[in-house]
């Protein structure tokens, strides 16, 4: 099967990892220790490389590989210097662990404000909105995570191009920025050079998902405007 | 029809929850054993690149990058790795255990962005939802 490790199968297998014994494992002599390395890859390679691309979102894929290389070598590590705890469950600790891995190689590329400055701007720019005015309902329902998730999984899915401008549209908030700022940065991050119309249809695709997603959960008509953006 | 002012402050709205969905949560905060529970069970979206690239290695991926390494240094980047000092397990484990050092957040400055995030999202407080569960008997 060659290393798919998303399909359905695949998460079923990583449901039926035993945690505990590889827990164990980790504490074992080296050949135990090898085999224990060798069922978190086989079982959690999709799953970490999930947990870290939700936090990094602007990493090429081979950048992610990388990174999920160091979460394995750490464990590793951990394991052989005798400083792996058993004591710690080890699926918390081994996504915490990815987690750190991928905000460390985010962080190298983009300065972001703290979560609270976020989360008052987002409350913000809700305020007297048709888009507001629907995300108060998702509250009321206590539908909000699984809209977030919803949002995630559409940005995470885009083509390549409209996923790095999304990418730079989230580090940017609560800045609002230009469609030259936005290629700028899409430069300095990539060395790609998009024109401003490209960018702005990328934009404009990124903005459309994210409303289709509250459009789909019936939350939300479809906008009906003049798009003289 | 939605005037231009009303279709540009939509358009900014979109951009905060699609902010939200990244970075309403500390990005620094412990995996819980719920959610771990959780990520295992319905694994994150991943992009048609990570896709391919999870395709292309090897089942046994790890184990060979270990074995080669330690036979002669094809894997440079895990020799590399291997010779520095690698603080993320301590960071982790401190993660988990809370009080970190170098943490940029108190407790209080923690509190206050879950507060906020589950206003945000409509989420009961963390005590209601717990009591909840308990009368659910869940």
């Amino acid at each position: 099967m060659g290393g798919a490790v998303t399909d359905a199968s695949e998460t079923n297998k990583a449901a039926r990892l035993d945690a505990d014994e590889v827990g164990i494992l980790l504490i074992g002599n080296r050949e135990e220790q090898d085999r224990g390395i060798d069922l978190i890859d086989r079982h959690l390679r999709g799953v970490i490389f999930g947990v870290m691309r939700g936090v990094a979102l602007s990493l090429r894929a081979d950048e992610l590989r990388d990174g999920y290389q160091d979460v394995m070598l750490a464990i590793t590590q951990a394991a052989r210097e005798k400083r792996y705890d058993a004591n710690q469950p080890l699926l918390p600790f081994l996504f915490t662990l990815a987690r750190r891995k991928a905000i460390d190689l985010v962080r190298k590329k983009t300065r972001k404000v703290g979560v609270e400055q976020v989360l008052d701007a987002i409350t913000g720019a809700l305020a007297d909105t048709k888009v507001g005015e629907a995300w108060r309902i998702v509250a009321a329902k206590h539908d909000g995570q699984r809209m977030l998730d919803r949002f995630r999984n559409a940005v995470v899915r885009m083509p390549e191009r409209q996923r790095l401008v999304a990418s730079v549209m989230i580090d940017g908030f609560p800045d609002e920025l230009s469609l030259q700022e936005i290629q700028e940065e899409l430069h300095r991050r990539t060395g790609e050079q998009l024109t401003v119309v490209a960018v702005r249809s990328a934009r404009r695709e990124v903005r459309r998902k994210i409303a289709e997603q509250l459009v789909r959960a019936g939350y939300m008509e479809r906008e009906n405007h003049d798009d003289t953006e | 029809m939605t005037t231009p002012s009303e279709h540009a402050d939509n358009e900014r709205a979109l951009d905060a929850l699609m902010a939200a969905a990244f970075r309403a949560e500390d990005p620094d905060r412990p995996v819980s054993e719920e959610e771990a529970g959780r990520l295992v069970e319905n694994p994150p979206a991943l992009s048609p690149e990570d896709e391919e690239v999870l395709a292309s290695m090897s089942p046994d991926y790890v184990q060979s990058l270990l074995r080669s390494a330690r036979a002669d240094g094809v894997a440079p980047r895990f020799e590399e790795r291997q010779a520095a000092p690698d603080a993320s397990i301590r960071d982790a484990y401190a993660a988990m255990n809370r009080g970190r050092e170098g943490d940029e957040l108190d407790d209080e400055a923690r509190r206050e962005i879950e507060k906020k995030r589950r206003e945000l999202l409509g989420e009961p407080e963390a005590g209601a939802q717990s009591q909840g569960d308990e009368q659910d008997g869940s």
